[in-house]
């Protein structure tokens, strides 16, 4: 008798547990689950949507081969690999650096933490906006001050294009980096810190042998998740050097927007933003395999000492 | 005595290197909000004014009549204002029930919600336009508000599954032999011991749906079009033009400068739980 209700109990938890996760569930499951399928069957299809009449006719794998072998979209995939990995090492490096600034006891420790980390917390479309206003050839502060050192640096030509794109994502999300980095850091055990300093171990010593490998799941979780949002970019190039000059900064992320609503090619917008996702997965995989394989070897040479 | 010195000294660097990451991290934005109240002919001096008559010109010309600023601001506040407060209540549910219902299959579901956080937005576009396109939804703020909403479940739902663990599990124990069911413990006992992280989570959606512009360019013009979309087709190369934008970049900062700070406190233990535990 006893055990029935409470059966009843368990299942009536059971519906309520079901309940609760309901909104959310259907929300996902028709506003993002139901259009990523819809997205891949576009991709195999081809379709001119201007054209009120047509329907998408199944094509295949044509799409995917016809981006394969177009120069324009491989060197698309070119910009997209070069701007991640170049964003994402700045953002790395100076994001440690800045964490372990900002990790010690210090006087409006929580202000600082939160000025240094506003950045990540702004729209693109504003950074991008800033730096074209501090980069303007003619009245920009920064120009004026280079031309000071008698440096007079054209932003925005073919070559300078990538770096400002660069730059403005480094300077917004580093701080992304920092903080995750800085959650790692206050994590860590202080008596474990203390004792090799009183072993004698200097600061660098600390950080190398002590401090990196304690946070290495943040590092990890900061390329993860840099990679993931890096690769997605489209505000800043779109706003600072619309995919230009000639194409030059024309990453995915603006391929796909132009592909998709200048052009109406709807099948190798979607099929480009497939191989999008591919080729995040891909670096992704290839960042945690690496390092846990550095990890390994490091665990092996300290076995055989 | 010497070590003091030399500790002094280190002191010293430290406080010099957090104002230069101060100052790299807030300049460019305090430039172009410095910027904001300079008249046109400041704005366009060759040599930087750091000292100027400030105006408030560059704010009243981006309201005035013709430039219908107001529209778009009010279409951003409500576009990231109900998909936040939708976003943080359906993922509180879901998270209390993942975290402490467990229904069959939590497991799965949390994974999956996970997964679904990879995605990026760019791929939902060209169904949910045509979607849009063929049911009147193009260019509204309900067609916005959707897709954020679902955008921000997923890290919402996680975010708050671990502050609903982290409390103790006696609470829901007592309150169940004092005779409340699930619904009456989640709402009247359990929500409001995890308000610091609501703020917390809020702050994530909030600053999603008010920043973003890959969704909002396509899938609005004139009608519903929030702040991001105005701004990034400000005419840049004339140099007048600077002042306004600048106006329009305050008005976008300010709001999530003030949030920021406001919950900050939550925050960085919030992430740090968020996305590293487990």
């Amino acid at each position: 008798m006893a055990k029935s209700s409470l059966s009843k109990m368990k299942r009536i938890d059971q519906r309520t547990g079901y309940l609760f996760l309901a909104p959310a569930v259907i929300t996902l499951l028709v506003v993002l689950i139901a259009p990523l399928f819809t997205s891949l069957y576009l991709s195999f299809t081809k379709w001119n949507y201007l054209d009120s009449g047509s329907k998408p006719e199944f094509v295949g794998l044509d799409n995917y081969t016809k981006i394969l072998s177009n120069p324009y979209d491989l060197y698309s995939f070119k910009v997209t690999i070069m701007y991640v990995l170049v964003a994402v090492f700045f953002q790395l490096l100076l994001g440690l650096g800045i964490a372990l600034l900002i990790s010690r006891e210090m006087r409006a420790k929580n202000t600082i933490r939160a000025l240094i980390l506003f950045p990540m917390m702004i729209s693109d479309v504003v950074a991008a906006l800033c730096f074209r206003y501090i980069l303007h050839p003619d009245f920009g502060i920064v120009n004026y001050y280079l031309r000071i050192f008698g440096l007079n640096v054209e932003w925005g030509n073919p070559t300078t294009a990538f770096l400002i794109i660069v730059m403005a994502e480094v300077w917004q999300n580093t701080s992304f980096a920092a903080l995750i980095l800085l959650a790692g850091l206050l994590g860590l055990p202080s008596e474990r810190l203390e004792a090799a300093q009183v072993d004698g171990a200097g600061y660098f010593q600390r950080f190398w042998h002590i401090i990196l490998p304690a946070i290495k799941p943040q590092i990890l979780v900061v390329i993860i998740f840099r990679i993931m949002f890096t690769i997605r970019v489209f505000a800043q190039p779109w706003v600072l050097t619309a995919g230009g000059p000639s194409d030059r900064t024309s990453v995915l992320g603006i391929n796909i927007y132009r592909r998709a609503f200048r052009y109406y090619e709807l099948g190798e917008a979607n099929a480009l933003a497939w191989l999008l996702i591919v080729l995040s997965m891909a670096l992704i995989l290839t960042f945690v395999l690496l390092l846990d394989q550095r990890e390994d070897r490091v665990k092996e040479r300290s076995n055989v000492s | 005595m010497k070590d003091l010195r030399r500790s002094k000294i280190a002191e010293l660097f430290i406080g010099v290197m957090i104002f230069a990451a101060i100052t790299a991290s807030l300049f460019p934005i305090l430039w172009s909000v410095i910027g904001s109240f300079k008249s046109p002919m400041d704005i366009i001096s060759i040599k930087p004014k750091f000292v100027f008559r400030p105006t408030l010109e560059n704010f009243v010309d981006i309201f005035s009549s013709n430039r219908p600023l107001l529209r778009y601001l009010y279409n951003s506040v409500i576009i990231s204002v109900t998909s936040t407060v939708l976003a943080v209540f359906f993922a509180s549910l879901a998270g209390y029930s993942l975290a402490r219902i467990r229904p069959r299959g939590y497991n799965f579901i949390s994974l999956s919600m996970v997964a679904t956080r990879v995605l990026p937005p760019v791929v939902i576009i060209v169904p949910i336009f045509l979607f849009y396109s063929n049911t009147g939804l193009l260019d509204t703020q309900i067609g916005l508000i959707l897709p954020y909403l679902a955008l921000n479940i997923p890290l919402a739902t996680w975010m708050m599954r671990s502050f609903f663990i982290d409390l103790p599990e006696e609470l829901e124990e007592a309150a169940s032999i004092d005779g409340c069911g699930r619904l009456a413990t989640f709402f009247i006992i359990i929500l409001p011991l995890t308000a610091p992280g609501i703020a917390a989570t809020s702050l994530f959606c909030f600053i999603l749906a008010w920043n973003d512009l890959v969704l909002a360019l396509p899938l609005t013009s004139s009608n519903a079009a929030p702040l991001p979309v105005v701004a990034s087709m400000a005419r840049a190369e004339e140099g007048l033009q600077w002042g306004r934008i600048g106006a329009i970049i305050c008005i976008m900062v300010v709001p999530v400068f003030v949030f920021t700070l406001a919950v900050m406190k939550f925050m960085i233990a919030g992430l740090a739980m968020g996305s590293v535990k487990e």
